[in-house]
């Protein structure tokens, strides 16, 4: 029986890793740390059971993300993610399932919130900062249930990135509003959705990616849509590290939350560590 | 600066930096296994890595940081402006919530960028850009150490003082209502009932801005991250354009006063210069060019007095 999960997995890894191999830049075959000792890049890792994690860092949070897996750590893979955030907004905590390929991810999983000052909010048409930091109602405290399917497919000189996925916002009670954290937006529950689609050109033997994004969340319950555009920037400064930028902030939508409302101003590294071999 | 303009300028300093960057760098074509970048920096022997002392300093920073958010509060607080304080606020405040909460955002984007900068310097540009991870690391962490030493040393002071910021007067419930200012903030809005009302003196934005110029400041003068000359030279400008701009927002969105953030530029502003020095710098010598130590070492700073009938105030000059 203990034999069955791993056989389950190392089939369904088997059916939809493709063994396309991408380019490897040569930073990425470096450790940033040791970088004379070679690092073999994740992708061109052998298949295996693994514990691994994912750090971001930036100004000002901290959200490390756990996997528990079989497969390639942080390329194709097939396990468990655990994602605990800390802002200074307040703390939560992500767990859910997630299988990674070369060209496509799939996730779902739950994220409960626990904030630290705002409270759930009463209906309104529309919301300014001033209304979602007035404490009104109950702490806020809710938990999102969430699925998400995103791809990464190359296309001319970079890559199309794309991602929708749907949210289903719990424990908010009757007769109020809240706004959701992580999605950035106010929500009337339970229903939120999300699409996101950039494209990335690649410079510097495929060491920089840098292009525009926009990106939508619909809350259907409010008959609000919200439009964010920007850009994103990632540079991979090694195999285990990288430097982000997003900057999506909010252009048109009913609510006035200023940089609440989108990922406006991410500025911020990735560092990826698994398990050996 | 508003919140939607301050990404867009952002983004195009970026693009300007990465432009510059892919002018002088030669582009290999694709699937060449190497890039042709900047010239290599390298970290002087003579100046001693970041030792295990850095580290527990680093954590009883951020440790202090934390405790000053949750360790209890003096019952009385310090209110109100002192010297040109009021008559600042009269000046800058900006007068409709609308724009304070822009200007809010503003100034966090603002410490966002002084607070990103150095690393971006440290690991983009000496670890990525000129392939000299080993330096890049070094700087990266006495930036982190300066940063966290300066958030724990403003994060205490504020506790202890426990000034209120100068919105606080105008809270909802704190005065008889015939007083009251017509833009008056209502009592349970989170500035007003959290305990951050009273985190005013001295400002940890100011504090950490300016920490954040004044040490990449000295990593910029002691190694030529930029190619050297007016570059680097021109780089250190404009992170203290970044560090002054944030402050001022800070005044004018009324969550600090004049002095608030003065004390904490002079404070972050020493802790960043001197800091590195007397840890790093100080033992080896600067390096003029890319890769090529050179013997000068000096470094100035400068402190001049400012006045004027409605002014006073102290303005640093850094040469070197």
């Amino acid at each position: 029986m203990t034999l069955l999960p791993t056989a389950t997995l190392v089939l369904l890894h088997g059916l939809l890793a493709s063994e396309a191999a991408p380019e490897i830049p040569a930073t990425a075959q470096k450790h940033w740390l040791s970088p004379d000792r070679a690092f073999v890049p994740w992708s061109r890792q052998p298949a295996r059971w693994f514990g691994a994690f994912e750090f971001d860092a930036g100004f000002l949070y901290l959200r490390p993300r756990f996997e528990l897996g079989y497969g390639k750590p942080h390329s194709s893979w097939v396990g468990l993610d655990l994602n605990p955030i800390f802002t200074d907004e307040g703390v939560a905590g992500y767990a859910g399932l997630r299988i990674a390929q070369p060209y496509w991810h799939l996730r779902a999983g739950g994220r409960a919130w626990y904030t630290f000052y705002r409270s759930f909010l009463v209906p309104q048409y529309s919301y300014s900062v001033e209304d979602i930091e007035r404490q009104v109602g109950p702490r806020s405290r809710f938990l999102t249930w969430e699925a998400e399917l995103g791809a990464d497919l190359p296309l001319g000189p970079g890559e199309v990135e794309a991602e929708v996925a749907g949210s289903y916002v719990t424990r908010v009670p009757d007769g109020f509003y809240v706004y959701e954290e992580t999605l950035r937006v106010v929500v009337n529950p339970p229903w939120v959705w999300r699409a996101r689609v950039a494209y990335l050109w690649e410079y510097f033997a495929h060491t920089l990616q840098l292009g525009p994004v926009v990106e939508a969340a619909g809350v259907p319950r409010r008959g609000t849509v919200v439009l964010r555009a920007g850009g994103l920037v990632r540079i991979t400064l090694s195999g285990d590290l990288e430097a982000r930028g997003t900057f999506i902030p909010p252009v048109a939508t009913r609510d006035a939350l200023g940089t609440r409302g989108g990922d406006a101003f991410l500025v911020g590294i990735r560092y990826r560590w698994a398990t050996a071999p | 600066m508003s919140h939607r303009a301050a990404p867009v300028l952002s983004a195009a300093l970026l693009v300007t930096v990465i432009h510059s960057a892919s002018a002088r760098a030669e582009e290999p074509k694709r699937g060449e296994s190497s890039r042709v970048m900047g010239a290599p920096v390298h970290w002087d022997p003579a100046w001693p890595e970041f030792q295990t002392g850095e580290w527990i300093a680093s954590g009883v920073g951020l440790a202090a940081l934390l405790a000053s958010r949750v360790l209890p509060q003096p019952s009385a607080h310090w209110q109100g402006g002192i010297g040109f304080d009021e008559a600042a606020r009269d000046a800058l405040r900006l007068h409709t919530p609308a724009s304070r909460r822009r200007a809010r955002d503003g100034s966090d984007i603002g410490i966002t960028i002084s607070a990103s900068w150095p690393f971006f310097d440290a690991l983009v540009v000496a670890g990525w850009y000129r392939d000299s991870p080993e330096l890049g690391t070094q700087q990266a962490l006495i930036s982190a150490e300066v940063l966290a030493v300066t958030a724990g040393m403003q994060g205490l002071v504020s506790l202890f003082v426990s000034r209120e910021r100068p919105y606080g007067r105008e809270c909802a419930g704190e005065l008889p209502e015939a007083q009251l200012p017509a833009a008056q903030l209502p009592a349970d809005t989170r500035d007003c009932s959290n305990r951050d009302r009273y985190y005013s003196f001295y400002s940890g934005h100011s504090a950490n801005s300016f920490a954040a110029a004044a040490v990449n400041c000295m990593h910029h003068a002691y190694v030529p991250l930029y190619g050297g000359g007016a570059a680097d030279n021109w780089a250190c400008v404009g992170m203290f354009g970044v560090a002054a701009t944030t402050a001022l927002m800070r005044v004018a969105t009324d969550v600090h006063y004049v002095s608030d953030v003065l004390v904490g530029a002079t404070i972050g502003t020493a802790t960043g210069l001197l800091l590195p020095w007397a840890l790093h710098y100080r033992y080896g010598a600067t390096q003029s060019r890319a890769g090529q130590p050179s013997s000068s070492s000096e470094l100035h700073l400068t402190v001049l007095p400012l006045l004027s009938p409605s002014w006073n105030g102290l303005m640093g000059v850094l040469v070197f």
